[in-house]
């Protein structure tokens, strides 16, 4: 499949199909394709060796070696409303949908800003006919997500995720806007290769003397807006439901009872997936 | 200033002249700064929506709490009333439930909207008064009048199915006095007034000043409900049947006392279909 034709059938599937158009082959997923094309993992591969060679020439050689070894076991964490968490513990029936899907079906307004623009244009580029499925998360040392998107972290469990999802170097819109809308190669990985991506992205902000606390907020770090949190976006093909979480995190509640905190872990429980509250 | 309120999403929404902010239920003490398009997601999904007008900034955050602590009361009976949730999770709702319950205004609510449709089969009222503790009084009298109440409630419930749609107009129509009925008490209050065998001069007279006498036709609408529930409502209904009458329906007799049955000599019968409810 990484030459772009199918496995079964030998006929070229184009980039954003998710089946092969010719004898209907599923289980295709476009961005980790995209991913895997050979451009993509050796410019990837040019970078990360560089950060390598850096790290050791820095003397930090080893600090770096640490942090890769903890980002290889990151999770990709969505943050979500508390609201939103109800809404999805209530049964197997509720799904996490993307914001073009809510704005096809009439259940939500675009932002009204520029933000709708450039959004648009940078999820065309990075996933260009297939944005409409794209969920997008965070990578996360210690589950806590991004609280520009909500008060609870989802954390996704890696099984359910792992085959259809691919990194992205930063906030991809913010990333493409501060590029000109132009993808330079090696800024995404398959969800095997990114600790990869992060000791590119990374390891130049590592120094011998880096507590390992201070591994985690390098990789996730909330800023005063959404444009300017510090992340490795998670970018996931398809639907995912609470039946996708392993566990949740969410902080401890103030007006809110505790006989609703008590409902929520129940559902949550009948649904496989642990509640975490955090101070 | 006008404001929006929804108890259900615990935010109210501040409207002053075009300046648009955010007051929340968890954080009364702060005042957010809002833009238009973000009044959606302030509200969610909420139908419980309060309009203000004229207010204070300070009587806004009295009302958003009044509100969400209804709503919150209202979430604790049904986690109560849950019996797929773990036992130590009723029995916190229910110890929860006692500390909002002395509120008569949330009190009133929960008995408005609980009374005004029986408990689902798959609502447990045993396993909920099971629930109670010794601190919970007040919650395991509710839920004893609650479940002493559940044939009354049906009865009223059924009279009000039995109105015609044309009496509200459309089934939007319909839907929408539904909902007033149920936030006013109406269906509350019929049903005490009901066990009580009080009047129904007694209950048009409570509620003459509601949300309810806005409610288009109300007059014809309130006549037709009680009329479902009177005694004799079978004779005149097999004298002129019509479509909605159901067999069901003739058997909600007795318990009520008409007002013209307590006056003496008084020999008139039935529902009284020529009469508004200024007469009454």
């Amino acid at each position: 499949m990484h030459d772009g034709s199918c496995e079964l059938c030998r006929h070229e599937v184009p980039l954003e199909r998710n089946s092969c158009p010719h004898c209907g082959r599923p289980g295709l997923f476009p961005n980790v394709r995209a991913a895997s094309a050979p451009d993509e993992r050796a410019a990837l591969d040019r970078r990360y060796r560089a950060a390598l060679q850096d790290a050791a020439v820095r003397g930090c050689g080893s600090r770096v070696a640490d942090f890769e070894r903890a980002v290889a076991g990151s999770k990709a964490v969505m943050a979500r409303p508390l609201r939103e968490v109800d809404r999805l513990a209530a049964s197997d029936q509720e799904l996490v949908s993307t914001f073009y899907k809510m704005l096809a079906a009439d259940v939500r307004l675009p932002h009204g800003n520029q933000w709708d623009y450039w959004r648009r244009v940078a999820d065309e580029a990075l996933f260009p006919g297939y944005k409409e499925e794209i969920r997008f998360a965070a990578l996360s040392l210690g589950g806590s997500g991004l609280p520009s998107y909500g008060e609870c972290s989802l954390v996704l469990r890696e099984e359910m995720i792992a085959h259809r999802a691919s990194v992205f170097e930063e906030n991809s819109t913010v990333f493409l806007k501060s590029h000109g809308f132009e993808l330079p190669s090696g800024r995404r990985a398959t969800w095997a290769d990114r600790a990869k991506l992060c000791v590119a992205k990374l390891a130049g902000q590592i120094a011998a003397n880096t507590a390992p606390e201070q591994l985690r907020s390098l990789l996730l770090s909330s800023g005063p807006t959404s444009g300017t949190d510090r992340f490795v976006e998670v970018n996931i093909w398809g639907s995912l439901s609470m039946r996708s979480v392993e566990r949740i995190l969410v902080p401890a509640p103030r007006r809110r009872r505790h006989a609703f905190r008590k409902e929520l872990r129940d559902r949550l429980w009948g649904l496989g997936v642990a509640l975490q509250e955090t101070s | 200033m006008n404001a929006m309120i929804s108890g259900q999403a615990g935010v109210a929404l501040l409207i002053d002249g075009m300046e648009l902010s955010s007051l929340h239920a968890d954080r009364m003490e702060e005042v957010v700064s809002r833009q238009p398009a973000e009044i959606p997601y302030l509200l969610g999904d909420a139908r419980d929506l309060q309009f203000l007008e004229g207010v204070e900034v300070a009587e806004v955050g009295c009302r958003l709490d009044l509100a969400t602590t209804q709503m919150d009361a209202l979430h604790l009976a049904l986690i109560l009333l849950d019996p797929t949730l773990a036992e130590d999770t009723r029995r916190t709702a229910a110890e929860e439930l006692e500390e909002v319950l002395v509120i008569p205004e949330v009190s009133g609510f929960v008995a408005a909207v609980l009374y005004a449709h029986p408990i689902p089969r798959d609502g447990d009222l045993i396993g909920a008064e099971l629930s109670c503790t010794a601190r919970t009084d007040r919650v395991r009298r509710f839920l004893q009048n609650l479940t002493g109440l559940q044939s009354t409630i049906a009865e009223v419930r059924m009279a009000w199915e039995q109105i015609p749609t044309a009496a509200f107009g459309t089934e939007t129509d319909r839907a929408c006095a539904l909902s007033v009925a149920v936030r006013e008490g109406l269906f509350r209050d019929l049903v005490r007034l009901r066990k009580e065998h009080a009047s129904r001069a007694e209950f048009r007279r409570n509620h003459r000043g509601s949300d309810f006498s806005r409610v288009g036709n109300h007059g014809k609408i309130l006549d037709a409900w009680l009329s479902y529930l009177s005694p004799d409502r079978g004779s005149r209904a097999r004298q002129k049947p019509r479509a909605r009458v159901i067999v069901h329906g003739q058997r909600q007799i007795g318990g009520w006392v008409r007002e013209e049955d307590r006056r003496p000599g008084s020999r008139q019968r039935g529902p009284a279909k020529s009469r508004g409810p200024s007469e009454d």
